[in-house]
C-alpha cells in the first residue's frame, strides 16, 4: 500500500514541480498581481518613481558604455591624455588587438579559468548541498554557518590571506605538506610559475564562490518533497537514480541561475589577480580584466584598452543574453 | 536515518569540510594576535599563546588609517542611502503598477547586472576626470549607487509583492490616500527588506576594490580594501601581525552584517535571476 500511495503522489506532485521550485524566492503573489482595475488613471505615478533609478543608470552606466565604445575608436595614449585630445583612428585599436600576440591565450585563458571555476564551484556546491541534507543536525549547522563566514569574507581580504598562506618562506601551505608528502616543500614559490599561480588562484576563486552556490543548492535540494524521494527509494531507485531523476529536474531552475551567476562572476575575477601577481609571471596568469586595466592604467593605452573592455563586454552579454532570452519566453515578469 | 555508518562517514567529512574552510579565516585572526616573535617560525604556531593587542593598535596608528576608514564609511554609507532609496522606489514602482516600459526596464536591469563592471572603470575614469571627481569621495558614492542598485531593485521588488496590495485598498477604503496607504501600511512591512538590501548593498560597496584603486590615487582619499592590499609593500615590508589586524578589522563589520542577512541574500539573489 505505502508504495501506491507514494506513486500516487509522485503523479501529483511531479506535475506541479516546475511552480514549487520556482517559488523558492517565496513570491506569493500570483504574475498578475500588479495588474489591478482602478490603477490605469494613475499612470504618471510609476515613471515618477522611475526617475531617479533611470537617471542614475543613464548616466553611470549607459553614458560610460557609449564612451567606453567610443573611446574603443580612438588613439588615446598619453600625450592626448595629458592634451585631453579626441583623436579617432576608426578600427585601428581592433586591429592591433587582433594582431597581439596576447589575444589569443588571453582569451583561451580566461575561457579555461572560468570553465574550471565553474565547473568545480558547481560540482563541489552540489556535493556539499547534497551532504548537508544527509548530516546530523550539529554538524549541518556547523557546515553552515562555515559556509556563512567563509562567504563573508570580503575577496579582498581572502586574497590577502591566501597571500600569506602560499607564502614560500613562511607559508603554512609549504609547512603542511612538507609534513604530509615528507618531502621538503620549504621555499617552494607558489607564484614563479604560470600553471602553479593560475591554479593557486583558481582554488581561491573557487573557495570563494562555494558559498552562495552550495547555500542556493541546499535551499533548492530542501524543496524537494522527501515524500518523492522516499517514494522513489521503496521502488528500489539506487542514489544516484533518485538524484538524477527526482533531485536533479525539480532543483534546475536554482542551478541554471547559480551557473549563470557563476559565470559571470569567474568571466570577471579581478583583485585576486591584481592582488597577487598582477598577471604574472611572464603573462601566465593574465586574464581579460586584468588586461584591460593594465593596458589603460599602466601602459597608458586607453583606446587599445577599451578594445579589449568592449571584446569582454560582448562575450558576457553573449553568454548571458542567451540566458535572459530564455526566462523571457519562460517568465512572466 | 536508515544506514548509520553512511551518515557517521558524512560528518567526519562534513567535520574535515569545516576545518578545511574556515582555516584561512582562523589563519588570519590567530596570526594578529600573535606574538611578532611567533609569525614567522620554521614551524608554524598554530595556538596564538602568549596572545597580543600590539598588531590592532600598530594598524590601527598606521599612516592614513583614520583617515581611509572615514572614508570608506562615508563612501559606502552615503552612495548605499542614496542607491537603495533609488531602487527602492523604483521598486515600488514595479511591483505595484503596470505600465508601458515595465518589462524594458526589467530587463535593462538584468542586463545591467551582466555587464562587466569591471570593464566601465576606464570610461568613469575618463568620463570623471574633466569633472574633477577623480580623487573625489562625490565621485565614488556616484559610482557605488549604480553598483548595488539593480540587486537591490530586484530585491526589494519581490518583497513589496510579497505583501498583499489588499492591505493598502483596506486602508484606502478608510480614507488614506494611495501614497498614504502605502507609506502607513506596507512600508512598514517592508522594512525588514529594506535593511537587508541595504545591508547587503553596505557590504558589496565596503569590499569594493578596482574603482577605488584606480579613482582615489591620493593617499588621502583611498578606502580601506586599497590600503589592504598596498599594506605589505608601502609601508612596513612584511609586518604580518599588523597586516592580519587590519585585515581582520576590515572584515569584521562585513561579517557582523552579514550575518545577519545572510537567508535573505541567498533567496534574493537566486530571486534576481528567477524571477527577473
Amino acid at each position: 500500500l505505502p508504495a501506491v500511495r507514494g506513486a500516487d503522489e509522485l503523479t501529483s506532485v511531479g506535475s506541479v514541480s516546475g511552480r514549487r521550485t520556482r517559488s523558492v524566492p517565496a513570491s506569493r503573489s500570483g504574475p498578475g498581481k500588479p495588474a489591478r482595475a482602478g490603477r490605469r488613471r494613475r499612470e504618471l505615478a510609476p515613471y515618477v518613481l522611475l526617475t531617479p533609478s533611470l537617471v542614475i543608470l543613464a548616466v553611470m552606466l549607459a553614458y560610460p558604455l557609449f564612451l567606453l565604445v567610443r573611446t574603443s575608436f580612438q588613439k588615446l595614449d598619453l600625450p592626448e591624455f595629458f592634451r585631453r585630445e579626441t583623436v579617432y583612428n576608426g578600427f585601428h585599436n581592433y586591429a592591433t588587438l587582433l594582431k597581439d600576440d596576447l589575444l589569443l591565450p588571453v582569451f583561451w585563458r580566461t575561457v579555461l579559468f572560468a570553465g574550471l571555476a565553474v565547473a568545480f564551484t558547481l560540482v563541489l556546491s552540489m556535493l556539499i548541498a547534497l551532504l548537508m541534507q544527509t548530516l546530523h543536525a550539529p554538524f549541518r549547522w556547523a557546515l553552515q554557518i562555515v559556509l556563512l563566514l567563509v562567504w563573508a569574507v570580503p575577496a579582498v581580504t581572502a586574497t590577502v590571506i591566501w597571500r600569506t598562506l602560499f607564502d614560500s618562506e613562511w607559508g603554512v601551505v609549504n609547512y603542511l605538506l612538507s609534513k604530509i608528502t615528507g618531502h621538503d616543500w620549504t621555499n617552494h614559490g607558489w607564484f614563479l610559475s604560470g600553471p602553479s599561480a593560475f591554479s593557486v588562484i583558481l582554488a581561491l576563486v573557487v573557495y570563494q564562490a562555494i558559498p552562495f552556490a552550495a547555500l542556493a543548492l541546499y535551499a533548492g535540494l530542501v524543496q524537494v518533497p522527501g515524500e518523492l524521494v522516499e517514494a522513489a527509494r521503496v521502488d528500489g531507485a539506487s542514489p544516484w537514480k533518485v538524484f538524477w531523476n527526482i533531485k536533479m529536474p525539480m532543483i534546475k531552475p536554482v542551478l541554471l541561475i547559480v551557473t549563470v551567476l557563476s559565470i559571470i562572476w569567474d568571466f570577471r575575477v579581478f583583485v585576486q589577480i591584481w592582488a597577487i601577481t598582477q598577471g604574472g609571471p611572464d603573462n601566465k596568469t593574465l586574464l581579460f580584466g586584468v588586461w584591460s586595466y593594465r593596458t589603460a592604467f599602466a601602459e597608458s593605452h586607453f583606446g587599445l584598452a577599451s578594445a579589449i573592455a568592449v571584446f569582454t563586454v560582448v562575450m558576457l552579454l553573449a553568454i548571458s543574453g542567451f540566458y535572459v532570452r530564455e526566462m523571457l519566453k519562460s517568465e512572466e515578469l | 536515518v536508515r544506514n548509520r555508518p553512511g551518515r557517521i562517514v558524512a560528518d567526519i567529512v562534513a567535520a574535515l569540510l569545516c576545518v578545511i574552510m574556515a582555516f584561512p579565516i582562523y589563519w588570519m585572526v590567530n596570526t594578529s594576535f600573535k606574538q611578532s616573535g611567533d609569525i614567522k617560525t620554521p614551524k608554524p604556531k598554530f595556538l596564538p599563546l602568549h596572545g597580543t593587542f600590539q598588531h590592532y593598535l600598530d594598524a590601527v596608528h598606521k599612516p592614513g588609517f583614520t583617515t581611509m576608514l572615514s572614508n570608506s564609511l562615508v563612501v559606502t554609507s552615503s552612495s548605499v542611502v542614496l542607491g537603495i532609496a533609488a531602487a527602492f522606489l523604483a521598486a515600488v514602482a514595479v511591483a505595484r503598477f503596470r505600465f508601458a516600459g515595465r518589462k524594458t526596464y526589467l530587463v535593462m536591469l538584468l542586463i545591467a547586472q551582466m555587464i562587466p563592471l569591471e570593464a566601465m572603470v576606464i570610461p568613469v575614469y575618463l568620463m570623471f576626470r574633466p569633472l574633477n571627481l577623480v580623487n573625489n569621495l562625490v565621485g565614488l558614492i556616484a559610482w557605488y549607487m549604480v553598483f548595488v542598485m539593480p540587486f537591490a531593485v530586484l530585491t526589494l521588488r519581490s518583497f513589496i509583492q510579497n505583501i498583499p496590495a489588499s492591505l493598502e485598498e483596506a486602508a484606502m477604503v478608510d480614507g488614506c490616500g494611495r501614497a498614504k496607504a502605502f507609506w502607513r501600511v506596507t512600508f512598514p512591512l517592508v522594512a525588514p527588506g529594506l535593511a537587508t538590501t541595504a545591508i547587503y548593498g553596505f557590504i558589496q560597496a565596503w569590499s569594493e576594490f578596482i574603482f577605488a584603486l584606480t579613482l582615489m590615487h591620493q593617499q588621502d582619499k583611498q578606502t580601506l580594501p586599497v590600503w589592504l592590499v598596498s599594506f605589505n609593500n608601502r609601508y612596513t615590508g612584511l609586518d604580518w601581525g599588523a597586516w592580519m589586524a587590519a585585515s581582520t578589522l576590515f572584515t569584521l563589520p562585513a561579517l557582523v552584517l552579514f550575518l545577519f542577512v545572510q537567508r535573505k541574500v541567498t533567496t534574493g539573489l537566486v530571486a534576481g535571476g528567477v524571477k527577473g
